[in-house]
This record gives C-alpha cells, structure tokens and sequence, in this order.
C-alpha cells in the first residue's frame, strides 16, 4: 500500500466507506508507516475539531420563538397558490446585506410586528412640530432599496420630498456627506467595479474619485474635518479577510496612498474632529485593538489588546479630544464583561464609564456622542431577554457613566441612531426583519419616557436604512486667544446622585437603600432624616455611596422590580412637589471668569446643594430657550465649585428678556426644580449668570 | 398518531395537525438553516420558508423517502436559493462577517454566538473559506451528523461524490490550518 493509497484509506474510514478487509489491510500498514500514522492522527483531531468548533458555533443559539404559529400564519395569510417565496425576500436579502455592508448597521430578523401604520398618527408633544425637526434646512440622506437595488436618496428631517440621487442600476451605498454639508461621498459598483465616488448634494456632478479594480472598498467613508480628504479601509484580497488597510485620498480623487501598510487588518477609519488624528480598529489575528495614526501615515500607536479584550464600536468626542469606545471581553472563562471606555486622543487617562456584567448575548453598534459632547448613544441587544427577546434596542447614557436609559423597547430592533446636528432628535431605523423604515424621535420626550415614546415615522416604503443627517454649517467662529484660567485649587469630590426617589407609603429607608444597592446611612446623612431617621412622603434624594456589602440588595418593595435593574424605577413626581429651588441668592450675574472666551460668551453656571449644603454631581442642569436646547452634568465643571455646571448660551453678547429658562432634573430627564426664567445683558460685567439650586 | 396520519391531516390542512408536524421538526429544520446560513434572523426566515414549501409540496411526497430526509433537502433547496442571492454581495459580506468575527464581539455580526476558542475561530474561517459545493458536506456531516448515506441523499448526488467533496474539503481545511500556524510562528520569529 501506497503512501496515497493510504489517505484514501483513512478518508473513505472517515466517511464510513471502508470494508472490513480494506480496514485490516488499512491498519497493518498504519502499524508500520509513522508519517500514515501521524496523517491518521491529523485527520481524526481535524474531525474532532470540526464538529467542536460547528457546535460551539450554532448551538446555544435558541429556537426562535412561535415558529408553528408563524408558519401557519404564512399559510392562511398567502393562501395556497402564492409563490413559496416571496419576491420581497431577495430585495430583503440584499438590504439585509447592504445594512451589513453598511458596517455598523444591523441585521435582524427578530419578531415581527404587525404593520406600523398606526405609528404616523401619535406625534410627541411639546417640541414635536415637524418642520422644526433637525434644525433649518436639514436634510438626511439615507439608503433605500424601494426600487429594487440599493440607491442613495435624501428627504427633509420630517420626511417630505424624498429625493433618489443616484437612479442608476448599480448600487450605490454608504453616502457620507462632506463636513461642509453640500457634497456626498458613497461606493458604487456602476462601472463594473466597486469604487469611491462623489456627488452634489441634489445628486449632480458624479465623479468618479477610484479607479482600483484589484480592491474593495469597505464603509464607512471619513472625511478630514477640512472637506478635501477621505479616509477609508479597502481590502486587497476581500474574499480571504487579507490585506486590509487604511487609504487615504483627496477629494477629488488625487493624492491616494496607504496609510497602513502591514501584515494586519486595519479598517474602520474615523477621521478626529480636530483633523490631528485618524482612529481605527487594528485586527491583530484575532485581537481587535484600538489604532491611531496620524493623517500623513506617522505616529500609529495602538491601544488595548490584552486580557482577551477587543475593540467594538469607536466614536470621537466632538471636539477631538476623546474617544469612546466598546471594550469587550472575550476570554475562555466565559465571563464576559463588556464596557464603554473613554481615552484621551494622546493615549491617556482611560475611564472606564460603564461595564455590563455578563452579557451573553453581546453585541454592541452604532455608539456615537451627542453634539453638545454631554451624552452618548449606543445600539445593544444585551437585554434581550423576555418580552423583547433578542431585540436589539438604542440606549443613551451621560459621559459620566451616568443614567444608562434604554429610549426605545419593541420586539422590533431599533438600530442606527444617528444626533441631529442640533443634537435634539435622533433618526434611527425600525427593523422588523423584512422592513426596514427610518424614524426620528425627540430626544427630551425620549428621555422623559423611555421605551414608551412613539416616534415619528419618515419613510414607509420598508426597503430604507443608514440615515446619515447632513451637516449644518457653522460660521467660523474666531477664538480668542485668551490666557488660560487660573487652575481651580482641588475641591472635595461632589457626592453623586443616582436618582431621586418618590417615596410613597409603606416603604422603608432599608429597603429604598437595598433596591438601588446604596448605604442606608447615606440615605440619611444626605437627606438629612434625622436621629431616629424619618421618612417622609416625597422626593428621596440617593446617593451613589455603596455599603460595606456592596452588594445589589433584595426585593422589598413591589415598586421596584429588579433590584438588579440599571435603571431603577423613580417614580414621576408630582409638579407641587420639586425637591430643589433656586438658592436663596436668586440669580446673580457677572463678568466670565469661568472659561477662557472671555467676552465672546454668554451662559449659565452654578452647582447644586443637597439640604445639607454638600454639592451634587450627577444631577441635569436643562436649559430651553430661543432654537435651544441644552444640558449639562452638575460636577462637570469644577470652575463653579465640585457640584458645579455650566451651559453656553451664544458666543456673543445678547440682551434678552423670557428667552430662556432652566431647569433641574435627574439623569433620566424627571423635574425635579420649576423653570426659572434667565434674563441676559448684552455687557461684558454681567455675561455669566449664576444659578444654583438647592435641595428643600 | 405516527408521521403518515399526521401528514395525511396536515394535507386536508388541518391546523392542530400542522403545528404538531411544525414542532416536531422545527428544532432539526432550524439547525439545519442556522447551519447553512450562519445567521440567526434568516435561519429564522428560511425555517418559515421551509416548512411552508414543505406544506404545500405535501401532495408530491411519497412515502418511499423517509420524512425528514425529504423535509431536508427542501431545507436545504431553501438555504441555497437565499446563498444564491447572497453570491453578488454575499463573497464581501461573509468575508467581512468572518473578519468581523475574529474581532471578537463583531459589531456587524448579529449573531449572540461567542466563539472563545481560538482554534475554533480559525477553523471556522477556513470552513467559510471553502465554496459551497465542498462546505455543505462538511456542515452536514460534521454539524447535523448525518452519515455519508443521508448527506447524498439531501444533497441529491452520490454517495461516491460525497465522499470525494469531504476528502477534498479535508484536506483542503489541513493545508489552511497548516498555512496559518506557519504564518503564526513566523510572526512570532518577527516581533
């Protein structure tokens, strides 16, 4: 018996196809041939790890629900002599693609609703007329498939005069607008090949800026904050995962070059808000770490990379100066700890804001920072569990780490949240698995009710994805180079408040401290409930101070129902019953001192006091007035003392009589002071307005 | 009540019938899609698909043919059309997907599937790596389990042709792991 001879053997053994004779024959050779046996051996371990690694893949996936139901239901609804599959299937299989193509979007079947029509009737209140939506004049340009591939169409911010831009047979996908908001960058294969082309923003002036056919071009296109360079990922050998590297070029198509060029794959280029840096997830075999390099191909260092952690999602913080990011675990143990981290663009002072303890089903997309820089915004399945089994769903957190709130809840997923530029509403896409619709809610009502809000519907073709808003411009602004302020002498650190509770009849301090998994004593001191503690009817303020135990309490009071909840349930407080007022000082005003602008600036700032005059952080300074709508964190800004905050209202001098009014509330957008009415003075002595708050 | 009579009532269209047939076999004809599409959502889809078709081609089943076998290879005619229309997009998407993948918690990867062993990763990227024709034996063998016999039956080709696309495939999966650890330890040589 032949070497040859020999594997045919050991194959057919394999497939089960051998006679007893050819096996005998098959293993007195093995006895006696090493290099047989040692293929013999490869052969059974590749066997062993095949079916090892085929079930380790599939099988805790759990059978979708109600299959029986919705197959019947198939049956009755198409009746006998529809055709088995629907045409909509290969139109859904390539959006699903597209979506996926689309890098961070999603693709889900997950349970499926009935028809949305309803959704177009229930408009939010307040702030919910439409025309306003996203600010003046802007438009979304988004991707639909409604004429059968996909193609790039924009439509104003409250969903009229949708607009196909591209009308060709090809697809064209993944549209970036250009930071100046009037061209639009986006991949097509209309020649043959797939390259990077640019358009006006009503669809004219198509140049072709690539002409690569040995490449593929991977989404998302990143423009320099400049508008004359793109940054992308493209692959030499796509279809083996090889050869994927950062590319720059011009905008009009000259100058391209590499700015990566090793053995690794690097893909998913952010260009930095400040233009300094270019961001990117850098695959190292089979750890994702964090990259930056700079824009002429110098000065990569990368981050992370240990521990079995990778790198998710990735966002820049408006102004260059951080980055968001998912870091996620992946070790053997199986315990999997997922986390949103902040960096410094220099590599320093990593925070990590929010860990999410064993999520097992964990997939993260689409994090993206608010443009004020205040809030963050994220798509997650990790609480797929339940009555939204497997759903995937947008989530908005502060920077701080602070008040994790899930905005939508549906059995359909909620992918792609994409800010305004006004960062006051949010567009995103409704996937019930065959369609796809894009919506815009409001952020404040969003927030105010999370899960309950029904958005407003923009598109209903079901065939409509990766809404991208068009940038507003902005003036440039002339920054005074003023010297920068005095270092603030370090303060005591602000307790920060988890939430404020409404205590109602029958509940205990013990078990308020235990549901929100917070000291008892802290309870106390801060509220100021006395000795013997006595608790009253009314708002509770709860503070972020663990006990020595530390630990997630029990279930005490049918109020809350999971003591492990992220979001612990506060009751709405009655109008009458703010806890905080307008400190006994009222609202002083005076010259800056607190930023470095000077008298090019006008704005709010302040602290918040508990009873026991102890600063607050954590608690939300809101303030509406004029086309605003702006936030700011107390504790964010240590100029006006630890529980201090400050909100910019212009950049330059204004007088105003009932423009403008604030608030205080907690983390989760509840009231939790009346408006105060801010006047302004066009003067550079009284350009900053103080206004604190205190707790009753 | 045995397969026949429940098919015979799920034919005059009888619901309780239907759904008894749908839940006995929708745990192996969902693993089956899972298995060929590697995506959750349309495995889904493609399981309605399935038995829908299966329901109305009911009147052509004959019995010679075990049930599951025949209800397979529908399955399985399923799962291709959907590759089918994945071909034009579906060489970027898999590879991104794969790509994705290996990255950890991939972020376009919808999948709540984990993979914490390396070695399984790299295995199932040389799995993807092979073309249709030699990956669905290797899925039906090495996932579903089913002997030489059954894989050609489902696939509608002999048991002679099955076992030539297992061998190939085989050693096509060795030479790529080959390939990988070599490539492995030079990286290590290097840095």
């Amino acid at each position: 018996m032949t070497h040859e001879q020999a594997l045919q053997g050991l194959h057919a053994a394999a497939d089960g196809l051998l006679s007893q004779s050819e096996r005998a024959r098959l293993d007195a050779h093995l006895a006696e041939c090493d290099e047989c046996r040692a293929r013999a051996a490869a052969l059974d371990s590749l066997q062993l790890n095949l079916s090892h690694a085929l079930h380790t893949r599939w099988d805790a996936e759990a059978l979708p629900s109600d299959l029986p139901r919705k197959v019947l239901n198939r049956i009755r609804r198409n009746g006998p002599r529809q055709p088995i599959l629907r045409v909509a299937g290969a139109l859904t299989a390539v959006a699903a693609l597209v979506l996926l193509v689309a890098f961070f979007a999603a693709l889900f079947g997950g349970p499926r609703t009935g028809p949305g029509a309803s959704l177009t009737e229930a408009i939010p209140p307040a702030t919910a007329a439409p025309a306003s939506i996203g600010g003046a004049n802007g438009l979304i340009a988004f991707q639909s498939e409604r004429d059968g591939n996909p193609e790039i169409y924009v439509m104003h911010a409250d969903g009229s005069g949708q607009t196909n831009l591209t009308n060709n047979p090809a697809a064209d996908y993944a549209p970036a607008w250009s930071p100046e908001g009037t061209r639009i960058a986006f991949i097509s294969d209309r020649s043959g090949q797939q390259e990077i082309y640019m358009m006006n923003a009503d669809g004219s002036g198509v140049t072709q800026l690539t002409n690569s056919p040995e490449v593929t071009w991977l989404p998302p296109l990143s423009w320099s904050p400049d508008g004359t360079r793109i940054v992308a990922a493209r692959a030499l050998d796509f279809r083996n995962g090889l050869g994927i590297e950062i590319h720059i070029l011009n905008a009009d198509g000259s100058g391209a070059a590499s700015l990566t060029e090793n053995r690794f794959n690097d893909f998913n280029p952010q260009w930095s808000p400040d233009s300094a840096r270019i961001a990117f997830v850098s695959l190292r075999y089979t750890t994702a770490v964090l990259a930056f390099i700079n824009p002429d191909g110098t000065g990569l260092t990368t981050l992370g990379g240990s521990g079995g952690r990778n790198v998710g999602p990735l966002a820049w913080s408006p102004d260059g100066g951080r980055v968001a990011y998912f870091s996620v675990s992946r070790t053997r143990s199986g315990d999997y700890s997922d986390e949103i981290r902040i960096i410094n663009a220099d590599g320093s002072s990593e925070e990590t804001i929010l860990a999410l303890d064993k999520p097992r089903h964990a997939n993260y997309f689409d994090l993206a920072w608010s443009p004020e820089e205040t809030r963050l915004i994220f798509t997650s399945w990790h609480e797929g569990k339940g009555d939204v089994a497997g759903s995937q769903q947008i989530y908005l957190l502060w920077a701080d780490g602070s008040g994790l709130t899930r905005l939508t809840s549906d059995p359909a997923d909620h992918v792609q949240p994409r800010w305004s530029p006004d960062g006051r509403w949010i567009a995103f896409v409704e996937d019930r698995g065959a369609a796809k619709d894009i919506y815009v809610m409001n952020v404040e009502n969003a927030i105010r009710s999370p899960g309950m809000l029904t958005p407003i519907q923009l598109t209903n073709t079901g065939k409509d994805y990766n809404p991208q808003w068009q940038p507003v411009v902005m003036p440039p602004t002339e920054q005074a180079a003023l010297p920068s302020p005095v270092p603030t002498p370090t303060q005591p650190r602000a307790i920060r408040v988890l939430g404020v509770h409404q205590v109602q009849s029958g509940e205990t301090i013990r078990c308020i401290a235990s549901a929100y998994g917070v000291s008892a004593a802290a309870i106390i001191e801060l509220n100021q409930l006395g000795d013997p503690p006595q608790l009253h009817i009314g708002p509770l303020l709860i503070p972020e101070v663990k006990d020595e135990a530390g630990a997630w309490g029990r279930i005490c009071s049918p109020q809350f129902p999971s003591p492990y909840s992220l979001v612990p349930v506060v009751t709405a407080l009655a109008p009458t019953t703010f806890p905080f007022v307008l400190t006994s000082e009222g609202i002083s005003a005076r010259p800056n001192f607190a930023n470095a602008a000077g008298c090019d600036w006008m704005g709010i700032g302040g602290q918040a006091f508990a009873r026991n005059g102890e600063p607050l952080a954590g608690l939300v300074a809101h303030l509406e007035g004029g086309r605003l709508s702006r936030e700011a964190l107390t504790g964010s800004k240590l100029e006006y003392g630890s529980g201090g905050y400050e909100i910019q209202l212009e950049d330059h001098l204004a007088t105003t009589t009932g423009v403008f009014r604030v608030q205080l509330r907690d983390v989760h957008g509840k009231p939790l002071s009346d408006w105060i009415p801010v006047d302004t003075f066009a003067d550079c002595a009284r350009n900053l307005l103080m206004v604190s708050f205190a707790q009753k | 009540m045995d397969t026949a009579q429940l098919i015979e009532r799920c034919r005059a269209g009888d619901a309780p019938a239907i759904e008894a047939l749908v839940r006995a076999h929708e745990q192996a004809v969902y693993r089956l899609a899972l298995s060929l599409l590697d995506d959750p959502a349309e495995a889904d889809e493609a399981t309605q698909d399935s038995f829908v078709a299966a329901l109305r081609a009911l009147k052509t089943y004959r019995s010679q043919a075990a049930f599951t076998t025949w209800l397979y290879a529908i399955t399985l005619n399923v799962c291709r059309a959907r590759l089918r229309r994945r071909r034009t997009w579906g060489r970027l998407m898999n590879s991104l997907r794969a790509l994705l993948r290996v990255g950890g918690d991939a972020p376009a990867d919808p999948e709540a599937v984990v993979i914490q062993n390396e070695a399984d990763t790299e295995l199932w990227n040389a799995v993807t790596e092979l073309d249709e024709k030699h990956r669905l034996p290797i899925i039906l063998r090495y996932y579903q389990g089913f002997s030489t016999a059954e894989t050609a039956q489902v696939l509608g080709i002999s048991e002679g042709t099955v076992h030539s696309r297992l061998f190939t495939a085989r050693e096509r999966l060795r030479a790529h792991l080959k390939e990988q650890a070599e490539m492995m330890r030079d990286e290590k040589w290097e840095d």
